[in-house]
């Protein structure tokens, strides 16, 4: 078992060193075009410290022979098998105004121990491909995240779920049941003084008082009457008589079908209170009443 | 009896003849021509209030001509003295002096129609003379009495000046029946034709519209009588216009109330005896000339702001916004005092 974990280190070690070879080969800068490359000014990232994930930030300077650089941006790809480099961007210096490329790095691969690893070097052209700065590559140390010698025993790790703490629900449903007892008991009284108050309203709307009273009075006696006046005078919120009827439909359009009725008896009343008596033929008070009360209900709705 | 109801009908035609007639050269003015023709045959004497210009002069002329009989006329000046209404003297072209009758006196029993411009301009003693006459229709002059048992005094002021102006002391407004606010038409079709139509630019033509001495004025006093006579009014009417009179000295037991008044304090003194008589006495003229012989409530109704408005006294504090709380106060009255009740 032992013979077969050192076989295992040392081959992914030789794995790796070839692929780091194959990498910096990959990125190694051409010999030609070095001749016309200027060494870059670069702030490079701290060298230590790394694992896997961090971002690694470089910026180098936009600046040839004190001139402006103007770059043709490097790509965002994967740079051997350590780096994937972001989208580069450009910044310019608040203090002296002068611009920076800004190289990000990702590293996206783990090491089995503490090791170093390099960020490769770079050239970047102009925009027309006249010169180019150089920028060099820089040593990185990583480490990975957890000891990889460090032995771990399934059975052990692997626990069964600690059960839940039981809350006790007694109490808890009896409080709920209270609170919907007198949530319940609430609504029903609320619902109760609503309806209360409704046939209470509806009682006291103008004819259903005078229809009340007129249960109590011979329909032909002048109180019957003066209760149909009153009702008259509280649906129109004043005192109607014969010649200010257009109060009582202005205040309550809703008596309009009865128009007739209506102005029948105020003639009739005017001539029972004031002139010679109620003619022949008078009409049921009651009955207006009914009819005034039905209207009035329905409007009240 | 029959024959009584005849001679009413008969002059209640000749009413509506005054009054369409007047009509015919005072437009948009049909409320105020109908209450100055019931002033007239409830024998009351007439106040007239308004803007400068809407005609108050015109319509008191216009029937003056109608009823007929002599008519006199009296600008109220500040100056203006008792004595300027019973005499005037000057010197003859003899070189004599003269003592001749004034206005007043001038025309004697035959007098019916007094009209006073501006009353409020004459000084109170003026007023004083001139509100005996209207009580007692007598004036006592050069050691006897005058008597005018057929005049009417029509008496005009405008509301928009009031420099130099003697207000009517309460008991003076008591003596005029009514109070009328004459307002400017609001009719557009009335108001275009006042001012473009030739024809009332001209008050001495348009005069000439109104048919002269329509009434037998010297019926007219018994004519009155027998219009209040025929006319009755039922318990109810009765009721309702005591209730009214109450109304007017307490309104809150009519659950009256003004917005920003304070209605215990408001009322000094309501309706007096008088002003309830002259109400009932124009109801019943209203009733007469709708052709009735009882009273109903709407005849109540269609005097009670000309004849009550000015007839509640309020308190000092509210005494100076009358012209606002005297309209209210009586349509409030109107709208809540309930009739028929028992």
């Amino acid at each position: 078992m032992a013979m077969r974990s050192a076989f295992l280190q040392i081959t992914i070690a030789y794995a790796w060193m070839t692929l780091a070879a194959a990498a910096s080969e990959q990125t190694a800068p051409d010999a030609v075009s070095l001749q016309h490359s200027v060494e870059a000014t670069v702030q490079q990232p701290r060298p230590f410290g790394y694992f896997i994930g961090d971002v690694l930030t470089q910026r180098v300077l936009l600046e040839a022979a004190g001139r402006e650089f103007a770059p043709a941006l490097p790509r965002a790809e994967r740079v051997g098998v350590w780096f994937e480099r972001r989208d580069p961007r450009i910044e310019t210096a608040d203090e002296d105004g002068k611009r920076w490329l800004v190289l990000e790095y990702q590293i996206v691969n783990a090491p089995r121990g503490v090791m170093t690893i390099e960020l490769p070097s770079l050239e970047i052209r102009d925009v027309v491909g006249e010169h180019a700065l150089f920028v060099p590559a820089q040593a990185i140390e990583v480490a990975p995240l957890t000891d990889p010698t460090a032995s771990i025993n399934v059975a052990q790790a692997l626990r069964a779920d600690r059960a839940s703490p039981l809350v006790p629900t007694r109490p808890i449903w009896r409080r709920a049941i209270a609170l919907g007892g007198a949530c319940a008991a609430a609504l029903a009284a609320w619902l109760t003084w609503i309806g209360w108050r409704n046939w209470l309203a509806r009682r006291e709307l103008p004819f259903a008082r005078a229809w009340v009273e007129l249960h109590m009075l011979d329909e032909h006696a002048p109180e019957a009457w003066q209760a149909v006046h009153r009702a008259f005078d509280r649906t129109a919120g004043r005192v109607v008589q014969r010649g200010t009827l257009a109060a009582l439909f202005q205040a309550a359009p809703h008596f309009s079908p009865l128009r007739t009725r209506i102005e029948q008896f105020y003639a009739q009343s005017s001539a029972l209170f004031f002139g010679a008596g109620l003619p022949d033929g008078a009409l049921s008070v009651r009955e207006l009443c009914r009819d005034l009360r039905r209207l009035e209900r329905r409007h009240e709705r | 009896m029959a024959d009584d109801r005849e001679h009413l009908n008969e002059w209640r035609e000749r009413a509506l003849r005054v009054e369409a007639s007047v009509g015919n050269a005072i437009v948009g003015q049909r409320d105020t021509i109908r209450l100055i023709n019931v002033a007239l045959f409830a024998r009351g004497h007439v106040l007239l209030e308004g803007d400068v210009g809407v005609g108050k002069t015109t319509i008191l002329r216009a029937f003056a001509r109608a009823i007929g009989g002599a008519f006199e006329r009296i600008e109220g000046t500040i100056d203006l003295m008792p004595g300027d209404l019973i005499y005037h003297t000057y010197v003859d072209a003899d070189g004599k002096p003269r003592i001749e009758p004034g206005p007043l006196l001038r025309h004697g029993e035959q007098l019916t129609t007094f009209f006073f411009n501006e009353i409020n301009r004459a000084r109170p003693q003026v007023q004083s003379l001139m509100l005996r006459a209207m009580a007692e229709r007598s004036v006592s002059a050069f050691n006897r009495e005058y008597r005018f048992p057929y005049m009417l005094v029509f008496a005009d002021r405008n509301r928009v000046e009031r420099e130099e102006t003697f207000e009517l002391a309460s008991a003076a407004r008591d003596r005029f029946m009514f109070e009328l606010r004459m307002p400017t038409p609001t009719d557009e079709t009335i108001r275009r034709s006042l001012v473009f139509h030739p024809e009332f630019h001209d008050v001495d033509a348009l005069l000439e519209k109104v048919t002269p001495a329509i009434l037998p004025w010297r019926e007219l006093n018994e004519i009155g009588a027998a219009i209040q006579r025929s006319v009755t009014a039922s318990e109810a009417l009765e009721r309702y216009v005591m209730d009214l009179w109450t109304a007017t000295q307490s309104p809150k037991r009519f659950d009256i109330r003004l917005d920003g008044v304070d209605m215990d304090k408001l009322i000094l003194a309501g309706a007096s005896p008088r002003g309830m008589m002259a109400l009932t006495r124009a109801a019943r003229v209203v009733a007469w000339l709708d052709g009735r012989a009882h009273l109903v409530p709407d005849d109540i109704r269609a005097v009670v702001p000309a004849v009550l408005g000015h007839r509640i006294f309020f308190t000092p504090v509210y005494e100076l916004r009358r012209a606002q709380i005297a309209d209210a106060l009586v349509a409030e009255i109107l709208d809540k005092v309930p009739t028929p009740r028992s």
